[in-house]
């Protein structure tokens, strides 16, 4: 237990709309070792973001909640905690990363006071104290002129600026874990690499376990040491990074490691995964992938398959790893 | 930002032009001359011709116009048919009343409502949103003088609780803190009809101001930081959702210029309404157009004020 | 296949009705306007008196049921020319507004398309009508006009084409940099057309948000002008100089049947017109919030 930061069991978060309601995520489990890096991929709407914001404690309220499982941090059940204890724990404790760099930060204060409320609030320090903390903490996140940048507006810095002051803010309490949420999609490609350089590093200088979402694999080739794949608020393949590139198993793994843009040759067309991701209303009877899948048979229409170990550290949720005889036992 | 505000009043000027051609041309289009209900009738026609020859009746528009904005430019806007005296000095007696009922319900509907807006937006879909809502849309339906009169009819007429029109008791003869006294009295009704309507519309903007601002990513960042609740609302959201409140605060003092001179006439109100509403009755027009131009102009620096706030406030504005 | 009743093929406009009909406040709000709409235009067949019928003998009586809401100093029924009014202010609502989209749409649209000194133009003058307060300009107006029901068209219209101008111009602006607009161009087509046929179908939302609110605006002005009797002239009734027997002291006081329902009508309708807008504009545009 010790050396484990997360573990997330069963974690099912749903969102109440007009429409109806619905399982955004949908029973998921995982855990993060301490230092280590825990990748997420899937398409827009998997529920990976809902996945993070859910151990932030951050579901959009009123509608989104979470209505079963648990999220241990640190052998603690962060579901149980109350709002004000949240609040010490979130960035703190757990710090995130947000997608939009242009947008995370509020246009009316200065670098540095945003950087300075989180150290008021967490480390008790006073406003004079912050602003020496504030130029280092740039510093190590490799801004140029940290002096100066620190009393700029958020719109005097350009996006990949913005996002090494958003690194610089959730590493400013030194957290046991940081959630990455796409950090690097909204980024050009020479700075989405530094970026990511600057949190391999700091995750080896201060053993910070990351949570890291993306739907970009290459970044998770990059970056990851354990890898889950998402559809639809499930997972259907958990495995480490090596094996997920080398012995993919879930078609729709294979479907995501065909259509990376670095694997097209010249000339030819991008492969495609056909279909959509289903509408969280209308989703399959079966599997959530049968209705794009090239291999779905016909138990894979009528019954949803669970995650199958294969391997001691390999996960996979199809009706392929099934034997007959477990096929027609749960039909 | 200096040169900002130089340039946005030079921006004015063709603007203020614009206004005083349409406000001079539209009233020198009126049928009939005002001055013949000043003239003795047995005066003589030629004699009366020669007058109006001499104060300049028969020039041209433009010709006319001239003259009248260059006099103007010198801080002479005419003489007051009506009352023979310099418009100035009249608009001077009238003028203070008017701010007076306009700055006070202004003032008390930004304190009232906007407080109100923040906490509905915040509480969004609870009761007390949904009866702020409803008290909204009221408030931004009622007409104005129908509100007015109906305060009259019920609140000083039936129950006798304030006085039915004017500012001060007539023949009172009260001096010192009884006059001051007296003249709150008549200024209860309408303060309080001038400001509960508008903060109907302060109310439901700064509401969808702040919903607005709540969708923001970095709200859901300053949430991540760990900052309590009541960090991220008043020191997060409130400061951005306010800017646009800003605007709104400058386009309603043109509407409580203009909308005080129905108020101010329903209650005979001693301000520039009345004074309007009974010089366009008596064709007095050089006070007309004075008193419209000085609105209309307080309206334009009302616009001016509210961008320069504006770009205070926003350190995303830039002045060029 | 799941997959394609998933994608249901609904036009914006369906989708927006749909989310209008769901909005409980507009729909009475709507529904209030239909009454009011329907009453007023089968006045005749509603009452049984005569508009502008005189009866001295019967002046200023109380609601009875004889005469519902009693009758005013002409011995007139006050219940009939409430409903007769509402023909002349809900149309004095109707003509403002049109007067006002037609300018604000042509010139916001002729602004937006070509800019460059054009745009200047136009805006300078939106500035300059911006800048008026509107209701004193409206008074100073219908008093060189002359009240009538004609004037409080045309002036209400008039002041009120800047806001739709406005809006018209932004939207404007970010639709002709889009592709259709270039193709529209590609293919020859002049910018009169491309105005008319490709622009303006697609800022529709806005203009319909603008123009309900607007019949409110103009039901407003003509109840205020026709009020200080710079208005519709009497004998035609309208809310507005109904409202003016609060004029006099006396019926303030006394005859609360004369000026308490055109006002409470004059309320309603804006309050229903509202509800409308407010959900037209939830539901056709959200980002047009206010």
């Amino acid at each position: 237990m010790q050396n484990t930061t997360l573990v997330v069991e069963n974690l099912v978060t749903g969102f109440k709309t007009s429409e109806g309601s619905f399982n955004a995520v949908d029973g998921v489990d995982f855990k993060i070792e301490g230092g280590k890096v825990l990748g997420i991929v899937g398409e827009s709407g998997c529920g990976k973001s809902i996945t993070s914001l859910s151990i932030m404690g951050l579901v959009p309220k009123p509608n989104g909640f979470i209505s079963s499982g648990k999220i241990l941090f640190e052998g603690q059940d962060l579901l149980k905690l109350s709002e004000p204890e949240m609040q010490m724990i979130r960035g703190n404790r757990i710090a995130m990363i947000f997608q939009e760099p242009m947008t995370a930060l509020n246009p009316v204060f200065k670098i540095g006071f945003q950087i300075a409320e989180i150290l008021e609030t967490h480390q008790h320090l006073k406003r004079s104290e912050c602003k020496p903390i504030c130029i280092e903490l740039l510093k190590r996140v490799g801004l140029p002129r940290p002096e100066k940048v620190v009393d700029e507006y958020p719109h005097q810095l350009s996006g990949g600026m913005r996002q090494r002051v958003m690194i610089a803010m959730a590493l400013s309490c030194n957290p046991k874990l940081l959630i990455a949420d796409e950090p690097t999609t909204a980024l050009d490609v020479t700075v989405q690499a530094q970026v990511l350089e600057l949190m391999k590093d700091l995750k080896s200088e201060f053993q910070t376990s990351i949570l890291f979402i993306t739907h970009d694999l290459g970044v998770i080739a990059e970056m990851a040491d354990n890898v889950l794949v998402m559809y639809a608020g499930k997972v259907m393949e958990e495995t480490d990074c090596e094996t997920l590139f080398d012995e993919p198993l879930h078609p729709y793994t294979l479907a995501l490691l065909c259509s990376r843009p670095e694997r097209i040759k010249r000339g030819e067309s991008p492969i495609c995964i056909p279909g959509m991701v289903p509408s969280p209303f209308d989703m399959p009877k079966g599997c959530a992938f049968a209705p794009r899948c090239a291999l779905s048979k016909d138990i894979c229409k009528e019954k949803k398959p669970e995650l199958k170990a294969i391997s001691p550290n390999h996960k996979v949720r199809c009706w392929q790893y099934y034997s007959e005889e477990e096929q027609c036992q749960n039909i | 930002m200096y040169k900002y505000i130089i340039r946005r009043l030079l921006l004015m000027i063709p603007v203020l032009i614009g206004v005083s051609i349409i406000i001079f041309s539209l009233i020198h289009m009126a049928p009939g001359d005002p001055y013949s209900a000043m003239i003795d009738p047995n005066t003589p026609t030629e004699e009366i011709e020669n007058m109006l020859r001499n104060i300049g009746y028969y020039d041209s528009l433009p010709v006319k116009y001239t003259k009248w904005i260059s006099r103007a430019l010198t801080g002479d806007l005419g003489f007051s048919i009506r009352y023979q005296e310099p418009v100035v000095n009249i608009i001077g007696r009238r003028i203070g009343n008017t701010l007076l009922l306009s700055v006070l319900s202004l003032t008390l509907s930004v304190v009232i409502a906007v407080p109100l807006g923040v906490i509905s937006a915040t509480k969004q879909y609870s009761k007390f949103d949904y009866i702020a809502t409803i008290f909204a849309f009221i408030g931004m339906s009622l007409p104005a003088f129908f509100f007015a009169l109906l305060m009259i009819k019920f609140l000083a007429f039936d129950l006798k609780l304030f006085p039915i029109s004017g500012m001060q008791t007539i023949g009172s003869g009260y001096t010192g803190i009884r006059l001051v006294l007296d003249v709150m009295h008549h200024m209860m009704l309408p303060v309080i009809v001038l400001s509960l309507l508008q903060m109907a519309s302060f109310m439901r903007y700064s509401r969808s101001s702040v919903l607005e601002v709540f969708k923001q990513d970095y709200i859901r960042t300053a949430r991540a930081k760990g900052l309590s609740e009541r960090l991220v609302i008043y020191r997060h959201a409130l400061r951005n959702a306010l800017i646009p409140v800003i605007t709104l605060l400058s386009s309603s003092l043109g509407f409580i210029l203009s909308g005080a001179i129905l108020t101010e006439t329903v209650f005979s109100w001693p301000g520039m309404g009345t004074l309007i509403y009974q010089s366009i009755l008596n064709r007095d027009y050089p006070l007309v157009i004075a008193s419209t131009m000085l609105l209309s102009i307080c309206v334009l620096f009302a616009n001016l004020l509210a961008d320069i706030l504006y770009a205070v406030a926003d350190p995303r504005i830039k002045y060029n | 296949m799941s997959l394609e009743n998933s994608v249901k093929s609904q036009s914006p406009w369906q989708i927006g009705f749909k989310r209008l009909k769901k909005n409980r406040l507009a729909m009475i709000g709507f529904t209030l306007l239909c009454i009011v709409v329907i009453i007023s235009v089968f006045a005749p067949l509603i009452t049984r008196y005569d508009r502008d019928a005189i009866d001295t003998l019967n002046s200023y009586q109380k609601p009875s049921a004889e005469h519902w809401l009693g009758t005013d100093e002409l011995g007139r029924d006050t219940f009939t020319r409430l409903l007769y009014g509402g023909r002349i202010s809900l149309s004095v609502g109707l003509v403002s507004t049109s007067i006002a989209v037609l300018i604000g749409v042509t010139l916001g649209t002729t602004g937006g398309y070509h800019g460059g000194y054009i745009d200047n133009i136009i805006m300078r003058i939106v500035d300059v009508f911006m800048c008026f307060p509107f209701f004193l300009i409206a008074i100073v107006v219908a008093a060189i006009l002359g009240p009538s029901i004609w004037n409080v068209m045309i002036i209400s219209g008039i002041l009120g084409w800047t806001g739709i101008a406005r809006i018209v111009r932004a939207e404007v602006l970010s639709i002709k940099e889009r592709e259709f607009i270039e193709a529209a161009r590609a293919l020859g087509l002049n910018s009169k057309d491309i105005i008319i046929k490709h622009i303006i179908p697609n800022i529709m939302a806005p203009i319909i948000v603008y123009a309900t609110l607007g019949i409110a605006r103009g039901i407003l002005s003509e109840a205020g002008l026709s009020f200080l009797g710079l208005g519709v002239k009497p004998p035609t009734p309208s809310w507005g100089n109904m409202l003016a027997a609060a004029q006099s002291m006396r019926s303030l006081r006394l005859h609360w049947w004369l000026w308490i329902p055109p006002g409470c009508l004059v309320f309603f309708m804006i309050l229903s017109i509202n509800f409308l807008g407010d959900g037209l504009r939830d539901a056709l545009d959200p980002k047009l919030k206010q």
